[in-house]
């Protein structure tokens, strides 16, 4: 029975039957999620979010929000909230949420996987020309170029940091800058500065929030 | 297959402790895998350039080409595998709690610290990276060094992005240092 039919793909897509009460762009917005559909466009996510990180939330919200319609901007801003909370690859816990959202724990899987695969297909491809062809003339010049860019990108990332950091605490927060610096140029290990940032940043955000809400509390 | 199994813990601590994304890997990689002995200063900066330059997010291009290298295409899967894990399952597992506490105090005070101690360890991941190009191989490599100062003063001022200015390293490079 058609009518049937037209029921049960509503039903799957999450979406009302709009078409009935005139408003038809309600009801196709949102494609049904597939598993072609699911690997397809978390393969387009991965081949697009060229820097990773931060840059990818426009490349996430016109994918799974403007084009398929499964979720709205908002919901996106918020798993990409999460996403920046835990350790670890912004663009793959990215991927991993929505995709546990929209197909279960199978979906988390395939949604990491096609987000990486672009990413690491790339690389192989880069490994295979830096380990066979390093001492070309021609591939040794360009890493040359890279060495420089990458020292300079680092150095100007710091600059910058602190710069925010200055400008956001003052010598408070240029400080714990400085330290990290003189422990790093001493010899010490990255590992405990993350540690001892996780602790003290923790402690600090959870003492002035009590602070404020006693003094909140006491007006 | 040993090998393997190392590589895929070293990235998993690697990837556990890095809390920002990013940029936060670099002062971690650099210890990890050179303390390893898996590459040398310059081959890692290398190894972040074309990691930067190239598609992806830098952690899990550094993680398939250093795998690459160290041991072939069963490295690669391994710690890219290590290097994805944490998050992913972390994320996945606490999933809309994580969206419900991302306004935590406690939270907000780590990230706003991270800020900080990020400026530290990457001025002085800048700085020993830097200290190899230009004195490393016993002379200073005019080409590398010319390249880190215009692309360091591009970044911080003309606010252009890394495609671009890696995009024109390799082009001087190419254009310069081919010669030897």
């Amino acid at each position: 029975v058609p009518g049937d039919r037209d029921g049960l793909a509503l039903a799957v897509s999450g979406g009302t039957p709009a078409g009935r009460s005139g408003k038809p762009e309600a009801a196709s917005a949102a494609t049904p999620v597939t598993w072609g559909r699911l690997l397809v466009s978390y393969l387009r996510v991965g081949c697009l979010a060229f820097g990773g990180g931060l840059a990818s939330l426009p490349v996430f919200r016109a994918e799974l929000c403007d084009r398929r319609g499964w979720m709205s901007p908002d919901e996106m801003a918020g798993w990409f909230g999460a996403a920046q909370v835990v350790p670890g690859v912004i663009l793959v816990n990215v991927s991993a949420t929505t995709g546990l959202r929209l197909k279960g724990r199978r979906g988390a899987v395939l949604a990491a996987l096609a987000a990486v695969a672009p990413a690491v297909v790339c690389m192989l491809g880069v490994g295979w020309l830096w380990l066979g062809y390093g001492g070309n003339r021609w591939v040794a010049g360009g890493l040359r170029g890279l060495r420089g860019a990458v020292v300079g990108m680092l150095a100007a990332a710091a600059v910058r940091l602190a710069v925010s950091a200055w400008k956001n605490a003052g010598v408070r927060g240029l400080a714990p800058a400085a330290a990290t610096a003189a422990w790093m140029m001493s010899g010490g290990s990255p590992v405990a500065v993350v540690l001892a940032t996780v602790v003290c940043g923790a402690l600090a955000g959870w003492t002035a929030d009590r602070r404020e809400r006693r003094r909140g509390g006491g007006t | 297959m040993m090998l393997c199994w190392t590589l895929f813990w070293v990235f998993f601590r690697i990837s556990v402790l890095s809390i920002g994304g990013g940029y936060n890997m670099i002062p971690l990689m650099q210890e990890g895998l050179v303390e390893r002995e898996w590459l040398t200063d310059a081959q890692f900066t290398e190894l972040i350039g074309l990691s930067e330059a190239t598609p992806g997010p830098i952690a899990v291009n550094a993680a398939t080409l250093t795998g690459w290298r160290v041991a072939g295409a069963g490295g690669a899967l391994a710690a890219t595998a290590g290097v994805c894990l944490p998050g992913g399952a972390l994320v996945a597992a606490l999933g809309a709690w994580l969206v419900r506490k991302r306004e935590h105090p406690a939270v907000k005070g780590v990230l706003r610290w991270m800020g900080p101690a990020l400026a530290g360890l990457l001025g002085a991941t800048a700085w020993k990276l830097g200290v190899v190009l230009w004195g490393g191989a016993g002379r200073v490599d005019g080409v590398a060094a010319g390249v880190a100062a215009v692309s360091f003063l591009w970044l911080l001022g003309w606010k252009g992005s890394p495609g671009w200015v890696f995009a024109a390293a390799v082009v001087a490079g190419l254009a310069f240092g081919a010669g030897g």
